[in-house]
């Protein structure tokens, strides 16, 4: 069973969930089974992403053939620009840009959690994220996120990809802080300052990607030794045990995989602890690695 | 026979190019269009990036410089306003705690816009659809951008003139000075007839500068401000560099002209400002080439010294 992390409104969000970013179709179906079976009800996606639909095709034969209820999960997805192939948005929503053909924040994000329960089959959504801090209209769009969450269409709202100085910028306006912050952070790049500040403040955080620190070059190379003994130490594969780095840092992590028995593993972190020391050791491979260039994600980020 | 015949095919493109490859040949391509290898190449956790105009890309190489990652993002002509555009797009290459040089000249703040000498709102921004996200882009048009792509010489009829008459490429990496000093000074003073040209000044009195340019430096010292809130709220080091120019180039602008159209608003954009202007130690005209721009040998010099004032 995996546990839950309460954001600060009183909602119950599993420490771990399931990203689906590119998966579709069968692959995808069989990914939230074998997550689903292992304990994970945390689902993320995106507009942005293309495959709200899938997800929604996906829970809904899932739910037909009995293996889950949609009120076991937690779904959560994200308002953003229009990507294109390559994944780089394009600015077809959210810059003041004469550019960008639509300047209605608003209509705009209702419009996409409109279509986002459509495509996800639910008549509500647990969390709904701004996929990038949108320099022009951040307040704008976070206004709209509010209108939604008072209205109950969204048991809570949250932001991605967003730094302090984002928070900062959305604290000057908001009625709500926002409750989630999914982010890139890692043993590489633990972003120290605004950690402290997101917990000081209750927001919860959600780290994607978070396997790509042990893929990194830099990081086997200057933990060689320590990263061979780990698993024989723990009883658990390395990926585990930096999954569990991230449970006891209070991070929820969002792995996405297409393999049943990785998916099972990937859940398997609740049976150990992390010495103080190996928390540190992973504290201390910090190099500020940067995972996206988010200015070329968001332009004035 | 089929390899004959191939032969012979690709001896006649090599001898009549198509107008589109002796256009992509000009030096009118070639300092009009950022050079898209300086972008393609960019890597993470910079330590210094460099943004601005024509004075920005012939002040500053990294090429040179060992242990240093820096890039030069300037494009030569630019305004201000894209040099906040291209900051915007490419700040987080940056280190935590990097740099941005931002290299002025002292007409630099008296441009607010391209699109009178084009005739058309979009042309010059062209140049920006392979580097910038859309949303940066005035007028960003996609059908433009495939035109761009595919043919060229379709995007103006100016385009099409310089594939026929300015076909020699004068790359920018000359290390010496291939003028007389006549000949120098001769660009100079014709470089700044242009400029005079450009901005409407009947002379170099700054009392007699028009109203509308006077309104562009106004327009850019506020954009300049935005430009610095944003480099200190994401924690990076900012100068402005201001490069030496040769003598034959300072002894003609009256230092109460560069007074107005530079050092003012410099002073009240308030960001720490290396300032060559007038430096007699830069006016060794080996230094130098297209009369007033530092060549190969001189860039090299001067990246040297602006990273030994920055400690970089």
């Amino acid at each position: 069973m995996i546990p839950s992390f309460t954001l600060y409104n009183g909602l119950k969000i599993p420490a771990q969930g399931l990203g689906t970013f590119t998966l579709k179709g069968e692959v995808l179906t069989n990914s939230i089974k074998a997550a689903y079976e292992a304990g994970c009800t945390l689902i993320d996606t995106a507009s942005a992403y293309m495959n709200e639909n899938y997800v929604g095709a996906s829970i809904k034969q899932l739910e037909k053939e009995g293996v889950l209820k949609r009120e076991n999960l937690f779904i959560e997805t994200k308002v953003g620009d229009r990507i294109t192939s390559k994944g780089k948005p394009i600015g077809y929503y959210f810059y003041n840009s004469p550019s960008c053909p639509n300047h209605d924040t608003k209509k705009v994000v209702n419009e996409q959690i409109e279509s986002s329960l459509k495509l996800l089959h639910t008549d509500y959504l647990d969390l709904v994220m701004i996929h990038w801090p949108y320099f022009d209209v951040l307040n704008e769009i976070w206004a709209a996120l509010e209108d939604l969450y008072e209205q109950g269409v969204i048991k809570s709202i949250g932001v991605s990809n967003c730094r302090k100085r984002h928070i900062e910028r959305i604290m000057k306006t908001a009625k709500y802080l926002p409750m989630v912050n999914q982010t890139n952070i890692s043993p590489i790049n633990t972003q120290v300052d605004d950690y402290l500040f997101f917990q000081e403040h209750g927001i919860q955080l959600q780290a994607y990607s978070p396997v790509a620190c042990i893929k990194n070059k830099r990081f086997l190379e200057e933990n060689q030794d320590w990263c061979k003994e780990l698993p024989s130490r723990y009883n658990h594969t390395l990926t585990q045990i930096l999954f569990r780095w991230f449970y006891q840092k209070g991070v929820i992590t969002i792995p996405r995989s297409k393999t049943p028995s990785h998916i099972a593993q990937n859940y398997s972190i609740y049976d150990f602890e992390l010495s103080s020391e190996d928390m540190k050791h992973f504290d201390a491979a910090n190099f500020d690695f940067q995972f996206l260039v988010e200015s070329l994600y968001c332009p004035g980020y | 026979m089929i390899m004959m015949i191939q032969r012979i095919k690709n001896k006649l493109v090599r001898t009549f190019p198509s107008p589109n490859a002796r256009l992509k040949k000009s030096n009118w391509y070639h300092s009009l269009f950022p050079h898209l290898r300086e972008y393609e190449r960019l890597s993470r956790n910079a330590d210094v990036i460099c943004i601005g105009s024509t004075p920005a890309k012939n002040a500053i190489d990294f090429k040179g410089v060992k242990d240093v990652n820096g890039y030069n993002l300037a494009v030569c002509p630019e305004t201000i306003f894209y040099d906040f555009q291209v900051l915007k797009n490419y700040h987080s290459y940056l280190k935590k705690g990097g740099t941005i040089l931002f290299v002025l000249c002292p007409f630099s703040f008296l441009k607010d816009s391209y699109k009178d000498e084009f005739g058309s709102k979009s042309y010059l921004n062209i140049r920006y659809y392979p580097i910038l996200h859309r949303a940066m882009i005035d007028n960003f048009d996609i059908e433009l951008y495939k035109k761009y792509v595919q043919n060229p010489i379709s995007i103006s009829w100016r385009a099409f003139a310089h594939s026929f008459i300015d076909s020699k490429y004068i790359p920018q990496t000359i290390k010496s000075n291939p003028d007389t000093p006549e000949q120098s000074t001769a660009i100079c003073k014709d470089r700044l007839s242009k400029w005079m040209t450009e901005f409407r000044m009947p002379d170099l009195d700054p009392a007699h500068i028009p109203e509308n340019t006077e309104n562009a430096i106004k327009d850019n010292i506020r954009i300049f401000k935005n430009m610095k809130e944003f480099v200190e709220e994401r924690g990076y080091n900012a100068f402005i560099v201001i490069p030496p120019f040769p003598m034959e180039m300072v002894d003609i602008i009256p230092a109460d002209l560069v007074q107005h159209n530079l050092f003012q608003p410099v002073a009240e954009i308030g960001l720490p400002c290396l300032n060559y202007y007038g430096d007699t130690k830069w006016m060794d005209r080996d230094l130098y080439y297209h009369g007033f721009l530092l060549n190969n040998s001189g860039r090299d010099l001067f990246t040297k010294e602006i990273l030994s004032r920055i400690q970089c």
